[in-house]
């Protein structure tokens, strides 16, 4: 799989006379897991609607690899970016899960190989023939996920994936997309998840009022108390043991908690 | 379609009653008078209540677009097809009393819907919900009336999501007849399921909150009713008798 790098460039974007983002400058490399917070109403979700056309920018630009996106069509787009909206739930409209799923990659004249794999990644398999609207609403919505999956991005795009979901579905996407960043494709997920934040980003961006605020490695962020304090967040739980306890490491998820308790030879990578 | 706007205007201040009651007041007036020039003051009236609520351009465009269907079969109907004597308007001739009814007709549905889609835009559902509920009445008939008010912007937010989510999984929109035909399913199914699916939970979670237990309900914040709106829409009410009371003495036009 091909990642692509995104890149917006002193973007400004208003609803009306309500500004949401000002001039706006990120750029996220090709592979790369990043995760966008912010309070309510900052300008995240404004932010991946732009990245995959469904809002035009006033001034600036906004590329996806070497397309520019402003000129493309939501539907063009898909073939380069997988967009999980917050709502998901409420796009299913197939007889069967496995008819769903296998939307987006018919859409796109893809083989159907992947439907098969995403489902036994998220857990679906044994509900491959249930109606969508027979599930409750946040295995709609990693339904949904399949869907995108299934598509084969090389961005991928999240919004508060996790909401709603048990640890197990919650453990299920981690680790799909932990699969798709060590597979080289892009990740940019929004989300209020700490603990999700920690364990499927590498890098962490703060927006607020529309602009960026912080740009950081997750590492660095999800262990400062005061910034995330500032943002009305909390530490995620492994940061808040390992600051506790005084881990070696600065570890940020379970796992590395886990590991330097057992007196494990653990040590986190430099931090960015 | 409109739904309630924001808004500080008279209108929307108002006990929510009260710009029901006008909008049912022009209703009944339109149906009331029978000759253009009378209907086209009903209009008037109705077009002049859109802008002391603020909301004429909102209002304005739904209500053309739904109008203007219906005045040009009238006009084909009456207008064109009426009967003699004829007369020229421009480059058509046209039936003279055909065209009186279908003025008369015309402007009652546009009387109808501008009064109707002002209502709409100026009452905001949670107000009247504290308003009927501190009046007392049955809180069937209130969810029915709320839910009425508030599906056409719901369903219209929902359509534009579904819509947003299935282009990013590669549905194209356009194209041939046969394209636009294929794309409709994975529209409107999810429109529809979702709404169902919502109905289902609303229903659920009101039962849990012992919504349909009955009783009269402490209201927190009832709108204010002040005396001039009660005499308004007294007033209101007397009048429309009045005016069918002239229709009947008439005979009944």
């Amino acid at each position: 799989m091909t990642g692509y790098e995104v890149r917006l460039d002193g973007v400004d974007f208003a609803y009306g006379a309500r500004e949401a983002l000002r001039d706006v400058t990120l750029r996220i490399e090709a592979g790369e897991a990043v995760a966008l917070l912010g309070p309510n109403g900052a300008g995240k979700t404004t932010l991946t609607r732009l990245v995959i056309g469904l809002a035009r920018p006033r001034a600036g630009l906004v590329r996806v690899g070497d397309w520019e996106v402003p000129g493309k069509r939501p539907d063009e787009m898909a073939r380069r970016v997988g967009y999980v909206f917050q709502h998901s739930d409420q796009q299913l409209f197939a007889r069967t899960v496995a008819a769903d799923v296998a939307f987006g990659p018919r859409q796109l004249g893809r083989a159907a190989d992947g439907v098969r794999a995403a489902l036994l990644e998220l857990g679906l398999e044994g509900l491959a023939a249930a109606h969508p609207y027979d599930l409750p609403a946040p295995m709609r919505k990693v339904v949904a996920l399949a869907g995108v999956l299934a598509m084969e991005p090389g961005v991928l795009v999240l919004d508060e994936p996790t909401t709603g979901l048990d640890r197990a579905g919650r453990d299920r996407v981690i680790r799909a997309l932990r699969r798709r960043h060590e597979a080289g494709v892009t990740v940019l997920s929004v989300s209020h998840d700490l603990a999700f934040v920690a364990e499927a980003a590498e890098r962490v961006v703060v927006l607020r009022d529309g602009r960026v605020v912080a740009d950081a490695s997750a590492r660095a962020l999800l262990r400062d108390e005061a910034a995330l304090a500032a943002l009305g967040l909390r530490l995620p739980p492994a940061a808040a043991l390992g600051l506790a306890l005084d881990l070696p490491g600065a570890p940020i998820r379970m796992a590395e908690c886990a590991a330097v308790l057992r007196g494990a030879r653990w040590t986190a990578p430099a931090v960015q | 379609m409109t739904g309630s706007s924001s808004g500080g205007s008279p209108l929307h201040r108002a006990h929510p009653y009260t710009p029901l009651a006008l909008a049912g007041a022009l209703f009944l007036l339109a149906f009331a008078v029978s000759t253009p020039r009378a209907v086209g003051l009903v209009v008037v009236a109705g077009v002049v209540l859109a802008a002391v609520g603020g909301v004429l351009r909102h209002v304005l465009r739904p209500a053309l677009v739904l109008a203007l269907p219906t005045w040009g079969l009238l006009l084909v109907l009456h207008g064109l097809l009426g009967a003699d004597p004829r007369v020229v308007v421009g480059p058509l001739t046209l039936s003279e009393p055909g065209l009186a009814r279908a003025l008369v007709l015309g402007g009652r549905i546009a009387a109808i819907l501008v009064a109707f889609l002002t209502a709409l835009a100026t009452v905001s559902p949670p107000r009247l919900v504290e308003a009927m509920a501190a009046r007392g009445a049955p809180f069937g008939l209130i969810f029915l009336l709320v839910s009425t008010l508030t599906l056409v912007p719901r369903m219209r937010a929902r359509a534009a999501q579904v819509l947003a989510a299935q282009q990013c999984r590669g549905l194209r929109i356009g194209g041939s007849p046969l394209a636009r035909l294929r794309a409709l399913s994975p529209l409107v199914l999810p429109l529809v399921l979702g709404a169902l699916a919502e109905v289902d939970e609303q229903v659920l979670a009101l039962d849990a909150r012992g919504a349909v237990i009955g009783g009269r309900r402490t209201v927190l914040h009832p709108p204010p009713d002040s005396a001039l709106e009660r005499v308004l829409r007294w007033g209101l009410l007397l009048g429309i008798l009045a005016a069918y009371g002239a229709k009947l003495a008439r005979g009944g036009a």
